[in-house]
């Protein structure tokens, strides 16, 4: 069903032999197999990557090749640009793909990769640069009369130039790292005592998450939707956007939930959204898949955040509604091919929602939980995809963002799309550490998500009401399967230890001769 | 068999089949379906439960919702019942990390919920908050060290008033 358009595509290229043939990719877990599928699909060889702690991880057995490359800790493997680049040309590689998080928006690393004459999967490294300074690409756009939230850049300012700033953008105000994304480095700050120790609290983490402690401060939209749009564009100046993703439900402002189309949009809102987002790429010279984000305000009004230049964590809603392989269209566009379609031969078919599968206790503030997975079973069925990095066995390390797999769905319409959703992640079997499958039931069968009343401030406000989601109800009947299971574990346990009597076992050294050998002995 | 959840401990029979917890009856009808894997059949509906362990715990997955059990023995029982809702004033990380900052030193007056330390694991910052009311009588932990979640980080004696 995928790429059936990109068939005619094949044909203009070829006699091009320098198609990219075998990729590194700089990055662990889902998304590293998730890229891994798409290569073998396109007949590319792999190259995996991967640090201590990653030696045995799912990632690593899904390549054709991998590379050791550090110590656990990020900054000595996978955020070791010089590390990744020489694997990937001691390898043999002709194009390094970076996947999400890690290296993939760092600028400098997309420039080094290219200076060794390899081909990177994304946008260009000057694009890159000016997407990435949030400061930058907010100059831009507002002098290209896009919408965005009034703030500013606060870096090298004193203290109490900050404060007076803070006070005439007016309160609440949010604090964001300048290089990240994923909610890291990131506060609200409802009053001007809180905000020095906020900003503090915000620089310390960008700094450990993106090596960069540059921050600036907006005002904080109170109450909206986060609304994105895919955008591909090639190097022959062809754009389009492939509709929008809702991402509202986030907790300290990761996304954990979302879904596609918006209920918030009309057809209108929608076309135009969707232009906004094709001129802000147009505008930065972008050209490699992107996701323009939006805060959506409850009066329809809406402002441009950031753009994400790399493929994004929920990127398969988009693929399934689409029947798009976005991660083949990366690779298409890097290999200098012009899109296989216009804006008008794409739409979107029926619904889909993601489930972010993270280790984290869902019930005790999402606190991340390590540990090994003991029994993993993955739900299957008709529009039911598990992208995961995950297999009975994995270990979920301290050492990197907690994400294990993203379960999606697709169905004809958002209630069937939420009821296969349920049903899903209640077969989604983890044992061993703790996720926040349960607390995503509770989210997908509140009212406020039913309705489609979804705001980036629905696991805020509904989180005392919506955690511990069925305890009381299940906790007898789990203490009386514990109490069965260590009864028959004891059970089976003398049959063990029956087999351990075994004669073969107790008989001491022996070895096997023929009885003229042993008449010799 | 007594298990433990969220400090707080159950006593569980079975009397060939026959469960009560807590000297409360429940009915249930409990059948294996592989290693593992049970089938649990109660009035209103039936679920699938899947169970497993390591030394230290047992993990529960019913329908999405997960327990995580401990199993103690009958000498630790009283004493678990009478801690189970007071701050020990041993102020521990929550999961292996490096600190971050400390933010008391000894001497300090905190009371619950005063913060005293920040640790950051899985790139998150986590605050971690004093559990009783007293003075700090050690700091055991320095800015970017890594910890584990065995040693008390901070330790706060209560004030008797």
């Amino acid at each position: 069903m995928l790429n059936s358009v990109f068939l005619g595509c094949r044909n203009k290229i070829q006699g091009k032999d320098k198609l990219i043939k075998k990729v590194l990719i700089a990055n662990r877990s889902e998304i590293a197999c998730r890229i891994i599928k798409s290569c073998k699909a396109m007949g590319i060889e792999t190259v995996a990557i991967y640090s201590d702690a990653d030696a045995n991880a799912l990632h690593v057995k899904s390549a054709d090749f991998a590379e050791h490359i550090g110590e656990s800790e990020a900054k000595k493997s996978y955020l070791d640009m010089d590390k990744v680049i020489r694997a990937a040309v001691e390898s043999g590689c002709d194009a390094v793909h970076p996947g999400y998080g890690f290296l993939s928006e760092n600028h400098e690393f997309n420039r080094k990769v290219r200076q060794n004459g390899l081909i990177f999967i994304g946008p260009s490294a000057e694009s890159m640069e000016l997407m990435g300074s949030k400061t930058s690409s907010r100059t831009l756009m507002i002098e290209h009369g896009i919408p965005v939230v009034p703030g500013m850049f606060i870096d090298k300012l004193e203290e109490s130039k900050i404060a007076e700033l803070a006070d005439e953008i007016g309160y609440p105000i949010l604090i964001k790292a300048a290089a990240g994304g994923g909610g890291k480095g990131m506060r609200v700050v409802r009053a001007s005592n809180e905000l020095i120790s906020a900003i503090e609290s915000a620089r310390r983490e960008s700094m450990s998450a993106f090596g960069s402690d540059e921050v600036f401060i907006e005002k904080y939209v109170e109450n909206p939707r986060h609304i994105e749009f895919q955008i591909a564009a090639d190097q022959h100046g062809n754009i389009v956007h492939l509709f929008e993703r809702e991402c509202s439900i986030q907790r300290r402002h990761q996304k954990i939930i979302e879904e596609t189309p918006s209920t918030a949009l009309t057809k209108d809102l929608r076309e135009k959204m969707g232009e906004v987002a094709k001129k802000v790429c147009q505008v930065a010279n972008y050209n490699n898949l992107g996701t323009v984000e939006f805060l959506f305000d409850n009066s329809g009004n809406f402002y441009f955040l950031e753009v994400n230049a790399r493929i994004q964590v929920e990127h398969p809603i988009t693929e399934e509604t689409t029947g798009i392989d976005l991660v083949k269209l990366q690779i298409d566009i890097a290999n200098d091919l012009p899109l296989p379609f216009e804006q008008n031969d794409l739409k979107q078919t029926g619904h889909a929602i993601e489930c972010r599968i993270y280790a984290e206790d869902g019930d005790n503030d999402f606190l991340p939980s390590s540990g090994k997975i003991l029994m993993l079973k993955t739900p299957v069925g008709e529009g039911v995809r598990y992208d995961s990095g995950i297999e009975t066995g994995s270990d979920a390390t301290i050492y990197y963002d907690p994400i294990l797999a993203k379960l999606i769905v697709h169905a004809n319409d958002r209630e069937s799309a939420r009821l296969k959703m349920i049903a899903a992640l209640k077969s989604n079997v983890i044992l061993g550490v703790k996720t926040s499958i349960n607390f995503m039931i509770a989210c997908l069968e509140s009212d406020e998500f039913k309705s489609g009343d979804t705001y980036t401030s629905f696991i805020a406000l509904n989180y005392e009401k919506l955690k511990n989601y069925r305890q009381d109800k299940l906790l007898n009947l789990g203490l009386a399967t514990a109490n069965q299971y260590l009864h028959d574990a004891q059970a089976s346990q003398i049959i063990y230890d029956y087999s351990k009597s075994n004669p073969w076992l107790e008989m001491g050294n022996w070895e096997i001769c023929s009885k003229y050998e042993a008449r010799s002995l | 068999m007594i298990l433990s959840y969220n400090n707080q401990n159950y006593r569980v029979y079975d009397d060939n089949g026959s469960y009560d917890i807590n000297k409360v009856k429940i009915g249930l009808t409990l059948s294996q379906t592989s290693k593992g894997s049970y089938r649990a059949i109660t009035s209103e509906k039936s679920y699938d439960v899947l169970v497993a362990n390591d030394e230290e715990f047992l993990y529960l997955f019913i329908e999405g919702k997960q327990f995580t059990f401990r199993k103690i023995s009958e000498d630790n029982f009283n004493h678990g019942i009478d801690s189970s809702d007071m701050g020990t004033g041993e102020i521990h990380a929550p999961m292996p990390g490096s600190v971050v900052k400390v933010l008391v030193k000894v001497g300090d007056k905190v009371e619950i919920g005063t913060p005293v330390l920040i640790i950051e694991a899985m790139k998150m910052e986590s605050t971690l908050y004093a559990d009783i009311e007293g003075v700090v009588t050690a700091v055991n932990a320095i800015g970017k060290e890594q910890v584990g979640t065995e040693k008390a980080l901070v330790v706060i004696e209560s004030v008797k008033k």
